[in-house]
């Protein structure tokens, strides 16, 4: 069970990454996300709509709605030129913290 | 079976609720739910399964999500692109554009929407002013929720007058200190007025003081407070005080004021504005109320009186208590008298008699009848809107080709019924203005639409809702074309719009037969009435008031009159006819005791049978041949031998009160035939005449009916000459009559013009309705027409269906009128029989209107080239 605070702070990076590769929609990111972290992160819609759509306020992502050749209308969500900034900012954070980690749980210089 | 469609519907009017989803977020929501759906099937689950737990997956997310939605990210999903947008701007020029197209494409249709239309609203307006103006009677009064009019009910009767003693008004305020303040009125119809010579009639009021306290009368000059308080004072009105003052100050000035044969020098002490038209107190001039004591009438008895007290009371008193309090105050004070006293809202004076009934009931009547009108219009519109609903058929589908849902359908023609109806609101304001001074003159009052008033508002809101109304039937039935029907040209049938028009047709013509026989009939009783065999000759009689030099010199004038050979009669009596009075204060033997018999008695002179041809039952007229008839002769009409129950009355004796000479007794010399000495709605009274020459106030002369003008030149001539001061004024007797029933024609009139109104307004009906099956059936004539059939062939077929209807809507029509026809013949005691041909007569108007009006229609389809109608486009 990974904790709230955890997976509020990561989802940004996460959704901001896997759109950095092509635009996605909602309930996709959802797949991607379960399947990249192998089952242990399970997003809600709950969860990820209200930060879509405010990093889409905040403009760091645009969204379109697009009708696919069955008739369903997605909302489909794409990085920004800010959001590629905004990506590269969180990822140097995240960087940070993480190499200070690794350096703590390193067990011994091999 | 499970229908996932509905269930994901379903699903959305939940989220709806909520309002801090957006459509936009319902839409996203919506795909997520559907993804969701298509996962949990493919994991296995059947749809209903799979629907249910994608739903129970999203639905507790849902609550989280929405909390947090409405703080932080409102407004960024909106409506989903494939919904049109709510509100376009560009659109409604294009709505506004075609409307109008059409309403010039079609100008005879529209105009005959229009003006069904502008003359239903009118109608309505023109109701409304009436309405509200009789509502507002004696409402201008800042007191007027407070003032009362004291009523008297003789015992055992049904009478509720308001004609009572002098003292009543005075004993009243100091028996009950409830009563604030009382003021006394005592009012005659004509009274002249001299200044500089010059004459003037006006009506007469003598008023307490505190009139000006209880009732709101504005000055225009003088001191309102003090103006009557002395005995020869004068308050003139400011059309009065302009006749005889013309531009000088009346304040101040002294004038003449002829009462009972004496003029009086009274001192203006005061100019009020004008009384207003709602005000159930009309007069001319106001006196002190005591000038009354000025002929000889008292003023201090509690048996005699004819004096009008109004009495002010407390504001929020409850005045049935106060009425039962005073209920016996006269009999406290006289115990013989037969009148008990009761109290009567001034507001409720002029609509209703004090047990119910009285114009109110017009009220009623006619404001039903507005509301009517413009139902019929209103229902006219819808029919006629629809019935072109063919032609719009190709617009309505290309507009559902292009994407305009049917809503914004809905809205553009509801917008253009809207559009008509404020068109016929300008053209009804129109007609309402330059109808209004026709009505005033009919119903005698002056009724007004201003620009700035509030019943201008009040028409507009009427005029809108009407289009509203009106539209919103077409709106809905035309945006429902379906766009492959619609553009090909088929025709759906409904055959249920058919019956709901003929419904509306056959109400419609019910309304107008019911208005024409009522018209009819009402008619009838009025000619009636006016050539009824009233048992006297009143033709070519002239009615002249006995006053002032007339009075004084009576005997010569008559004389100088009667040299003319055209003068036939001159006569002098105690009261134009019809107000003849009344009392009960007879004796003769055999009179029951406890019995209080009412009859009318007339003073009468030596040439009264003269004037009138007053033919006798039994013993003879007064003659001069026998000089006792004057102190002591009566006669009696056979009505009154009869109550009496005499049966041998030449030779009996009878006293009688006459004011002047309350002992007089005297012996019955004659029995004259029955005529009516008063209106036709009563039966005839039983009537007594004396000779009480005292007494007299009228003066009638009969004329040769030849050389009418020239006699009448000598009248004036002659009386110029003898009575100068005399104010010239005089009348002809049975146009006196005729305007007794004054009310009845008035109301014949009002129902003529309703009912030409109605018909038109059916008529519209009827012309719709004939245009929308002529239409339906387009094709089936042009084969007819192809086959052989004659144009009138097919007239006659076209017609005959509205013939069968119309003869329903009499059917229906007559019970209608004859029920409400013979309640209101029942207010007369004289009145015709209503004849089997006067339904008839408006049975065969009808038809023959109706014929005329889908003729048109049919001809005009019957002539139509076949090829056009059966042309497949």
């Amino acid at each position: 069970m990974i904790s709230k605070a955890l997976i509020a702070a990561s989802t940004k990076p996460i959704i901001l990454s896997i759109l950095l590769s092509n635009e996605n929609y909602g309930y996709q990111i959802i797949q991607r996300v379960k399947g990249i972290s192998n089952g242990s992160l399970e997003w809600s819609d709950g969860m990820l709509y209200p930060v879509l759509h405010r990093l889409e306020k905040d403009g760091y992502i645009i969204s379109q709605w697009k009708v696919s050749k069955e008739g369903r209308h997605r909302k489909y969500y794409r990085l920004t030129d800010m959001g590629i900034e905004e990506l590269e900012a969180e990822k140097r954070q995240w960087i940070s913290v993480h190499s200070a980690l690794s350096k703590l749980w390193k067990p011994f210089p091999a | 079976m499970f229908d996932i469609k509905k269930a994901i519907k379903q699903w959305q009017k939940t989220l709806r609720k909520n309002e801090a989803f957006e459509d936009g977020y319902i839409a996203e929501l919506e795909s997520h739910l559907r993804d969701e759906i298509d996962n949990q099937i493919s994991l296995g689950l059947n749809e209903e399964k799979a629907f249910d737990k994608a739903a129970l997956i999203i639905g507790q997310a849902e609550s989280i999500g929405a909390e947090f939605y409405k703080t932080h990210t409102r407004h960024l999903s909106g409506r989903p692109p494939w919904k049109p947008p709510r509100f376009m701007p560009e659109l409604l020029w294009n709505y506004v554009k075609v409307a109008i197209r059409k309403i010039k494409r079609h100008k005879g249709h529209s105009f005959i929407n229009i003006s069904g239309l502008a003359i239903g609203m009118a109608c309505c307006f023109i109701v409304f002013l009436w309405v509200k103006d009789e509502l507002s009677f004696d409402r201008f009064h800042s007191n007027a929720q407070e003032i009362y009019r004291v009523l008297l009910n003789p015992q055992d009767t049904d009478i509720y007058h308001p004609y009572g003693p002098g003292p009543l008004g005075p004993a009243l305020a100091s028996d009950y200190p409830e009563i604030i303040n009382f003021t006394r009125m005592f009012g005659h119809a004509n009274g002249p007025l001299k200044y500089k010579n010059e004459v003037f009639n006006g009506k007469v009021r003598g008023v307490s003081p505190s009139f000006f306290e209880i009732f709101t009368f504005p000055f225009v000059k003088g001191d309102w407070k003090n103006c009557l308080s002395e005995p020869h004072s004068i308050v003139l009105t400011e059309k009065m005080a302009a006749k005889l003052f013309k531009d000088e100050d009346p304040i101040g000035k002294t004038l003449g004021f002829e009462w009972w044969g004496t003029w009086h020098d009274l001192k203006v002490t005061g100019v009020i504005e004008d009384v207003p038209p709602n005000s159930h107190i009309q007069f001319d001039y106001l006196l002190p109320f005591e000038f009354v004591t000025w002929s000889g009438m008292t003023i201090e008895s509690w048996d005699i009186g004819s004096y009008k007290t109004y009495l002010l009371l407390p504001k929020n008193s409850n005045f049935k208590e106060v009425s039962e309090k005073i209920a016996g105050t006269i009999k406290k004070h006289f115990p013989e008298s037969p009148n008990t006293l009761y109290l009567e809202p001034l507001t409720r004076i002029h609509l209703f008699e004090f047990k119910g009934g009285g114009p109110i009931t017009y009220i009623y009547i006619f404001s039903i009848i507005g509301i009517l009108i413009l139902c019929i219009a209103c229902i006219n519109f819808m029919n006629l809107s629809t019935a072109r609903s063919i032609e719009r058929a190709r617009e309505v589908g290309i507009r559902k080709v292009v994407g305009s849902t049917r809503a914004q359908l809905i809205r553009q023609f509801l917008g253009e019924s809207i559009l008509l109806s404020l068109v016929s609101f300008i053209f009804a304001l129109i007609l309402v203005q330059v109808l209004l001074p026709h009505i005033n003159n009919i119903a005698g009052k002056q009724l007004t639409l201003s620009y700035s008033s509030s019943p201008l508002l009040i028409f507009l809101g009427i005029a809108v809702v009407t289009g509203i109304i009106s539209g919103s039937y077409p709106a809905v039935l035309l945006s429902s074309f379906r766009p492959t029907t619609a553009l090909k040209g088929l025709k759906r049938s409904d055959s249920q719009n058919i019956s709901l028009r003929k419904l509306l047709v056959i109400g419609q013509f019910v309304v107008s037969i019911a208005l024409i026989t009522g018209a009819i009939i009402i008619h009838q009783q009025l000619i009636y009435m006016r050539n009824m065999d009233m048992g006297i000759n009143k033709k070519h009689v002239i009615n002249m008031e006995l006053r002032g030099s007339l009075r004084n010199k009576y005997k010569t004038i008559k004389e100088e009159l009667l040299r003319n050979p055209d003068i036939l009669a001159v006569s002098a009596t105690n009261g134009s006819f019809s107000k003849i009075f009344g009392s009960d204060k007879f004796g003769w033997e055999g009179k029951p005791e406890s019995e209080r018999i009412v009859m009318s008695i007339h003073s009468v002179d030596f040439d009264y049978q003269k004037i009138f041809d007053i033919k006798m039952a039994q013993g003879r007229y007064f003659s001069r041949d026998y000089p006792t008839d004057i102190s002591d002769g009566i006669i009696v009409n056979e009505t009154a031998a009869k109550i009496m129950g005499m049966e041998s009355p030449i030779g009996q004796q009878i006293s009688c009160w006459i004011p002047f000479d309350p002992k007089r007794s005297g012996t019955i010399i004659g029995v004259a035939k029955d005529f009516h000495f008063r209106p036709l709605h009563e039966k005839i009274n039983p009537l007594v005449l004396v000779i009480a020459p005292g007494w007299f106030t009228d003066v009638y002369i009969r004329i040769n009916p030849e050389n009418v003008p020239e006699t009448l030149g000598f009248l004036e001539k002659t009386l110029k000459e003898l009575a100068p001061d005399y104010p010239l004024e005089y009348s002809f007797l049975d146009e006196d009559i005729d305007s007794l029933y004054k009310v009845e024609q008035r109301i014949g009139n009002l129902v003529k013009y309703g009912t030409f109104l109605a018909i038109f307004i059916a008529c519209l009906g009827l012309f719709g309705l004939a245009s929308f099956t002529a239409e339906n059936r387009t094709k089936e004539i042009g084969i007819r027409k192809v086959l052989g059939a004659s144009v009138s062939g097919i007239v006659l077929l076209l017609t005959k269906e509205f013939t069968k209807w119309v003869l329903v809507s009499n059917i229906i029509a007559w019970p209608i009128a004859y029920i409400i026809m013979n309640k209101w013949l029942q207010n007369f005691a004289y009145h015709i029989n209503i004849g089997i041909w006067t339904f008839l007569l408006s049975a065969a108007l009808a038809l023959i209107i109706a014929l005329i009006t889908v003729s048109f229609q049919a001809i005009k389809t019957a002539t139509s080239n076949p090829v056009e109608s059966l042309r497949y486009e």
